[in-house]
C-alpha cells in the first residue's frame, strides 16, 4: 500500500519528518519498503483552503511530498488505509485523529425506493449497505481529489471514482460505484455466478465465470466480480445521472479463491480478503455519498438500503493476565503502562482484580486471544526494551552425531583430494536426465516453474556435468566437484524416497601443471585411485568390479565399474560415455562417480574399529612375473592369488604391467609383488615359498600363466 | 735396501699429492700399504737382512710406513672435503622453483557455515533435528497455524508433487519443529538445518531452493528476552563481539508474538552504508513465540510450556558474512567462486 505523508498528517499532525516517521512505522510492524519523493502540482491550486473537505490540509500545497510505500503484514488489515496508519501513529507518539467528515444532508426520495437490492448469497456477503446519489454530474475531477488520487500513486478517472478510490485509501473500506440507469430493474442481486456466464470486467477482459465466483448481478446479468473488480457495462461515465453507491462486506475466503482462480487483484480484493471491518459500511458509505455529492453535485437520496444477513459484534472482551504476559516476554511492563498502550490502540481495557479486561473494537479482528493482547503491549512499548544478554544454556550442550561427523569426514576426505563441493539444484531438467539414465522416472513437480526445473533430480551427476560444462566454458580447464547430497525416487503414491548420495565429476590434467612433470590427462584409473585414497581415508575398501546390466547410462563401458562395498554394489565410478558427453557438449574425458552415501555412512559406523596389534614379525616379500593372455582381467587374476595364497599371503600389489616382444604376442606380463606374514617365524620362508607355488600352480591352471 | 725404501718412500708421496679422488687414494694405499703392497713387503723383508741392520732398517722403514700413511690419511680428509663439497654443490637447487602439488578442494562455504551455525548452538544445548523435504500439508501449513484460507498459505510459492499429490516440497524448516513436537515432550531444543523450496523466479537475490536454520525451544518459561538473548550471543559467536540485534514486529501465522530480526550492519559498523541501504541494519529472518495453537495441534498444553522459535536463511547470512551480492553463485559450482572459501 502507498500512502502520502502529507495526506497522512492531514489525519494526524506529527513532528517527524519523513525519514523518522518511515523508522517509526517500520519499527512498530508496519514496514516502510520505498520512500518516493514527489514534486508539488505545477500551479498552486485556486481551491486551496476553499475544498469541500472539513479537514482541509495543515500542509500547504506546493511544498513537495513524499509517497511511502507500507509493507503491512496480512493480519492487520486494519492498517491498510491512511486513517489506519494514524491510529499506529497516535498509538506510538500520542496526538489526536481528525476525523473525516461522514456527515451526509439527505433530499428527495428514499434510497429503498430507487433501487432494489437482494442477497442471495447470505454466507458471501452477510452485509451489503447502499447508497443513491442522484443528479450527479461526472466530470474530472477537482485538482486538490486529484492531486491525492495521485499521491497515492493511483490515475485520477472521474470524480465518482476518484471519490470511491479517495474514500478507500482514507478509511480503508472499498466501494463501489455503480451507474444505477444501467442496472437492469434497479437491482442488485448478490449471488454465485452461473457456470460459463460472462463479465467484462473494468480492465476490459471478458471473463468466463463459475459457481465459485460471487458476483453483484443486476436483474439480468453479472455487473461486477464481487470484492474483486467492477463491470465494463455498469461503469461510471460521462453519461450516468444516478449512482448506487455499493458499501458491503464480503467473505475472505471466498474473495481469495475467486481472486486466485482468475488470477486478479484489486485494492478492493487486497483489502477483502485480508477481512474488512464489516461495521465500517455505514460510516463509509456516507463519507463517500457526501463527497460525491460535493464534487458531482446531486443529491443523497434519504436513508441507506441495508441488507444484513449478519450481525457482527461491535467489540468483544479478551482477558490479560499481567504476569501472564510478564512471563511470555521475560520483562515487567507495569500494568498502568500495559493499560495506557491498549488504550491507545482504541482498545477499551480496564483492570478488574489482577486481570485486564480488554474491550477490542471491530477493525481488529486479528485480537482474539490474551496472547495476541501481548503481542500489542510489546511492540507498542517496544522490543528495544527487552534485554539481550545472558542467553539460557542447556546445562548439557550437545554434540555433532556420529551419522554427521562421518559425512562430514567424506566430504573433508573429498576436498583432501582436490575435489571441491558443488551445491547443485535438486531440480533437473527430464530430457538432460534422459540422456544419462534413460529408464529413470524421476518424481514431477505438478506445478513446476519451468520445463527445465520440473523433476526432483534422481541422480547428482546431472547437476554436476552442469557445473563441469559450466567452469570449462568460463576458462577453468581442469574442474574437480562433489557434491554429498539427496536425490529424489518416486514410490508411486507413497512418499519419495530421499537417498543421500556422493557424486564426484573431474576433467583435465591429473595433477597441476608442473614445470618438470608432463601433464597427464585425468582418466579412469585417476578416477579409481581417488574413489580407492577416499576409502582408505574413510577406513574403507571398496572394490570394483565390470558395470553390470543394472548400471545406467552413462559409465562408458569398458572405462567404467561398479563400486561394490562390502557385497553390495553401491554406485558407479568411470568415465562418462562419449555420447551422453558430446549431448552434453563437454570435450574430453569427463570422469563421474556417484555412490550411495548410507553404506558408507553405515560401513564408517560400523568400521569403529578394534586394535588389531602390530605384527610381531616382518612380511616376506616376495616377487611373481607372470604372463597372462591379454585379455584376463587383473582383478581375476589378483583374487585367485589371494585366494591360493591363504592363510600366509597378506597383500597382492601389481606394480608392473608389461606388453611386448618379452610378453609375447596376445599377451601381457604382469609383476606383483607378494607380501607373506606366516604365523611360524622359522619357518616364514619355506611357509611363503610353498603358498608362493600354490599360486603359480592355480594361475597355470586357471589363466594358462606363465612364469617369468 | 735403504736407498730403495727412499724410492719406494718418496713415490708413495708424490703419488698421494698427485692423487685427485678418494678411488685413485685407495689405490695408492693398496699399492704401498697393503697387505702386498710396496712398503708392507719391504718391511717384511727385514728379516732378511743381518740382525745388526734389522733395527735401524726397521725403523726407518716403519717411519717411511707411517710417514705415507698419515701422508695418506691427511690426504684423504682433503678429498672428502673437496667431494662433500662437490656433492652439496651439486645437489643444490634453485628453491624457489615451484613445488610439486597435488590438487585441494575446498568445501562449499554453506557447508562450512552450516558447521560453525551448529557448533554454536551446540554449546547452547540445541540438538540436531531433521525432516524431509517432501512434506505433508499438514506439517508444512496446517499445524503450523496456517490454514488453507490463510494469505500465508501461498499456493503460488509452493511446489506440489504430481505423485503423490498431497505432498509439496517444504517452504521452510519449521515442519521439522512439528515432526519433533509430535514425537517428544518438552523440553525441546533443536536446530533444524535443511533445504527449503520456493517458486521464486531465479535472480540476484532469490532462488527456488535455499537453506534455513530454524531453531525451536520449548520449557516451562521460554520468554522473549530468552530468544532475544539466544539470538544475541549467535551474532557475536558467528560475526563478532560487537554485533547488535534489533527486533521488529512482524506477522508469522506459527508465531504470536513474531517478530523480524536485524543484526546491525557488519560492513559498516551500523553507520550506515550501501549494504544496508543507510539503516545500519541488515534484516536476517524471522522469529518469535510458538503460537499456542500450535502447541495445541501437537499436543503440548500452552498455558504449561511456552517456546520460541526463529528461522534463518543460510545464503542471506552467508552473503554478509562473506560479502557475496549474488545468491546464484552459491548453485552454479563455479570453482572460480569455491575456491575462495
Amino acid at each position: 500500500m502507498k500512502i502520502s505523508y502529507k495526506w497522512l498528517r492531514e489525519l494526524i499532525p506529527f513532528d517527524m519528518d519523513v525519514s523518522q516517521l518511515a523508522d517509526r512505522l517500520t519499527y512498530a510492524g508496519v514496514e516502510v519498503e520505498a520512500v518516493e519523493e514527489l514534486d508539488g502540482p505545477s500551479t498552486p491550486s485556486t481551491e486551496l483552503g476553499t475544498g469541500p473537505l472539513g479537514d482541509r490540509p495543515s500542509t500547504p500545497l506546493g511544498a513537495s511530498d513524499w509517497r511511502l510505500e507500507l509493507e503491512v503484514t496480512p493480519n492487520r488489515p486494519d492498517c491498510l488505509s491512511l486513517l489506519g496508519i494514524a491510529r499506529e501513529i497516535r498509538a506510538l507518539c500520542g496526538g489526536e485523529i481528525v476525523q473525516p467528515d461522514c456527515l451526509v444532508s439527505e433530499a428527495g426520495a428514499d434510497a429503498n425506493s430507487l433501487a432494489k437490492i437482494i442477497v442471495e448469497d447470505k454466507e458471501g456477503c452477510p452485509r451489503y449497505v447502499a447508497r443513491v446519489i442522484t443528479g450527479v454530474k461526472v466530470a474530472e475531477s477537482p485538482e486538490w481529489l486529484r492531486d491525492k488520487i495521485e499521491s497515492v500513486g493511483l490515475r485520477p478517472i472521474n470524480n465518482v471514482a476518484d471519490v470511491t478510490n479517495l474514500v478507500l485509501y482514507e478509511l480503508g473500506h472499498p466501494l463501489h460505484a455503480f451507474d444505477l440507469d444501467r442496472l437492469a430493474d434497479r437491482t442488485i442481486v448478490v449471488r454465485r455466478a452461473k457456470a460459463g456466464e460472462p463479465l467484462t470486467t473494468l480492465d476490459g477482459v471478458e471473463r468466463k465465470l463459475s459457481p465459485e465466483h460471487l458476483v453483484i448481478a443486476d436483474a439480468k446479468r453479472p455487473v461486477a466480480l464481487a470484492g474483486i473488480m467492477g463491470g465494463a457495462d455498469s461503469e461510471i461515465s460521462g453519461s450516468t445521472r444516478n449512482v448506487l453507491l455499493e458499501s458491503a462486506y464480503f467473505d475472505p475466503r471466498l474473495i481469495r479463491r475467486g481472486g486466485r482462480a482468475l488470477g486478479l487483484k484489486s485494492d478492493a480484493s487486497y483489502r477483502f480478503e485480508r477481512g474488512a471491518d464489516p461495521l465500517a459500511l455505514e460510516r463509509t458509505a456516507d463519507r463517500a455519498a457526501r463527497l460525491i455529492a460535493e464534487v458531482a453535485g446531486g443529491q443523497v437520496a434519504k436513508g441507506r438500503i441495508d441488507v444484513s444477513a449478519r450481525k457482527f459484534p461491535e467489540s468483544w472482551q479478551v482477558e490479560l493476565r499481567p504476569e501472564r504476559a510478564e512471563k511470555l516476554l521475560g520483562i515487567r511492563i507495569p500494568v498502568e503502562r500495559m493499560l495506557e498502550i491498549l488504550r491507545a490502540l482504541e482498545i477499551g481495557a480496564i483492570r478488574t482484580g489482577d486481570k485486564i479486561t480488554a474491550t477490542v473494537p471491530s477493525f481488529r479482528r486479528d485480537l482474539e486471544r490474551e496472547v495476541d493482547l501481548i503481542e500489542e503491549i510489546a511492540r507498542v512499548h517496544g522490543y528495544d526494551k527487552l534485554p539481550d544478554d545472558h542467553a539460557p544454556v542447556w546445562s548439557v550442550p550437545a554434540r555433532t552425531r556420529p551419522k554427521d561427523q562421518n559425512l562430514r569426514a567424506v566430504s573433508q576426505a573429498m576436498a583432501g583430494l582436490g575435489f571441491s563441493e558443488h551445491y547443485g539444484l535438486p531440480m533437473s531438467d527430464p530430457e538432460r536426465l534422459q540422456n544419462l539414465f534413460p529408464k529413470s522416472e524421476p518424481v514431477r513437480l505438478a506445478n513446476p516453474m519451468s520445463s527445465e526445473l520440473s523433476v526432483l533430480r534422481p541422480s547428482l551427476l546431472p547437476g554436476l556435468l552442469e557445473a563441469l560444462a559450466f567452469n570449462r566454458n568460463n576458462g577453468t580447464a581442469d574442474v574437480r566437484l562433489f557434491e554429498a547430497g539427496l536425490v529424489y525416487l518416486g514410490k508411486g503414491e507413497q512418499p519419495p524416497e530421499e537417498k543421500p548420495m556422493l557424486g564426484a565429476v573431474a576433467i583435465g590434467n591429473s595433477s597441476p601443471v608442473s614445470w618438470d612433470r608432463n601433464p597427464r590427462v585425468y582418466d579412469f584409473f585417476d578416477l579409481k585411485g581417488d574413489l580407492e585414497s577416499l576409502m582408505a581415508a574413510l577406513g574403507l575398501e571398496a572394490e570394483t568390479s565390470k558395470a553390470d546390466g543394472g548400471a545406467p547410462s552413462w559409465p562408458y563401458r569398458g572405462r567404467a565399474a561398479a563400486v561394490v562395498l562390502g557385497r553390495r554394489t553401491i554406485g558407479y565410478a568411470g568415465e562418462l560415455d562419449p555420447g551422453a558427453a558430446a549431448a552434453l557438449g563437454i570435450e574430453g574425458r569427463a570422469c563421474c562417480l556417484e555412490v550411495g552415501l548410507a553404506p558408507v555412512l553405515e560401513a564408517m559406523e560400523a568400521g569403529r574399529g578394534r586394535y588389531a596389534g602390530i605384527p610381531r614379525h616382518q612380511a616376506v616379500r616376495r616377487d611373481l612375473a607372470v604372463s597372462v593372455a591379454e585379455g584376463t582381467d587383473y582383478g581375476a587374476v589378483k583374487s585367485a592369488i589371494m585366494e591360493a595364497g591363504r592363510p600366509e599371503l597378506e597383500s597382492a600389489e601389481l606394480f608392473d604391467l608389461y606388453r611386448g616382444e618379452q610378453a609375447g604376442p596376445g599377451r601381457k606380463s604382469l609383476a606383483i609383488a607378494l607380501r607373506y606374514r606366516p604365523a611360524d617365524r622359522p619357518a616364514a620362508d619355506l611357509q611363503a615359498a610353498q603358498a608362493q607355488q600354490r599360486i603359480v600352480v592355480i594361475l597355470g591352471k586357471r589363466f594358462g600363466a606363465e612364469i617369468r | 735396501m735403504e736407498g730403495k725404501l727412499a724410492a719406494i718412500a718418496d713415490a708413495a708421496k708424490g703419488a698421494i699429492a698427485a692423487c685427485g679422488s678418494l678411488e685413485a687414494l685407495e689405490e695408492i694405499r693398496v699399492r704401498y700399504l697393503g697387505r702386498k703392497g710396496e712398503l708392507t713387503e719391504l718391511l717384511k723383508s727385514v728379516s732378511s737382512l743381518p740382525p745388526e741392520k734389522r733395527a735401524a732398517f726397521g725403523a726407518a722403514a716403519n717411519r717411511a710406513k707411517q710417514e705415507v700413511s698419515a701422508l695418506l690419511e691427511s690426504r684423504k680428509a682433503g678429498l672428502s672435503a673437496e667431494s662433500d663439497a662437490r656433492r652439496r654443490k651439486a645437489d643444490a637447487l634453485d628453491v624457489t622453483l615451484p613445488g610439486r602439488r597435488a590438487w585441494v578442494g575446498r568445501r562449499h562455504p554453506l557447508s562450512q557455515l552450516m558447521d560453525e551455525v551448529i557448533e554454536i548452538f551446540h554449546g547452547l544445548g540445541f540438538s540436531v533435528a531433521e525432516g524431509p523435504d517432501c512434506e505433508t500439508e499438514w506439517n508444512n501449513f496446517e499445524a503450523l497455524n496456517t490454514p488453507r484460507d490463510h494469505p500465508s498459505w501461498n499456493l503460488q510459492d509452493t511446489f506440489y508433487l504430481e505423485k503423490p499429490p498431497n505432498l509439496l516440497m517444504r517452504t521452510h524448516t519449521s515442519p521439522v519443529q512439528i515432526r519433533v513436537m509430535e514425537s517428544q515432550k518438552p523440553p525441546v531444543r533443536i536446530i533444524a538445518p535443511g533445504r527449503c523450496y520456493r517458486r521464486d523466479a531465479i535472480d540476484a537475490s532469490h532462488m527456488p531452493v535455499f537453506y534455513q536454520c530454524e531453531g525451536l525451544y520449548v520449557d516451562r518459561d521460554a520468554s522473549l528476552a530468552d530468544l532475544k538473548a539466544t539470538l544475541t550471543y549467535f551474532a557475536r559467536q558467528l560475526l563478532g563481539e560487537d554485533v547488535k540485534i534489533r527486533f521488529r514486529p512482524h506477522f508469522f501465522p506459527f508465531t504470536e508474538p513474531s517478530v523480524e530480526y536485524d543484526f546491525s550492519c557488519v560492513f559498516c559498523q551500523g553507520k550506515g552504508c550501501r549494504v544496508c541501504k543507510q539503516s545500519g541494519w541488515l534484516e536476517i529472518s524471522g522469529a518469535g513465540m510458538v503460537d499456542p495453537n500450535v502447541f495445541n495441534k501437537v499436543g503440548y498444553d500452552p498455558e504449561v510450556y511456552s517456546g520460541y522459535a526463529w528461522g534463518m536463511g543460510l545464503e542471506r547470512v552467508a552473503m554478509l558474512r562473506y560479502g557475496i551480492d549474488d545468491i546464484r553463485l552459491f548453485y552454479q559450482g563455479d570453482l572460480r567462486f569455491l575456491e575462495q572459501f
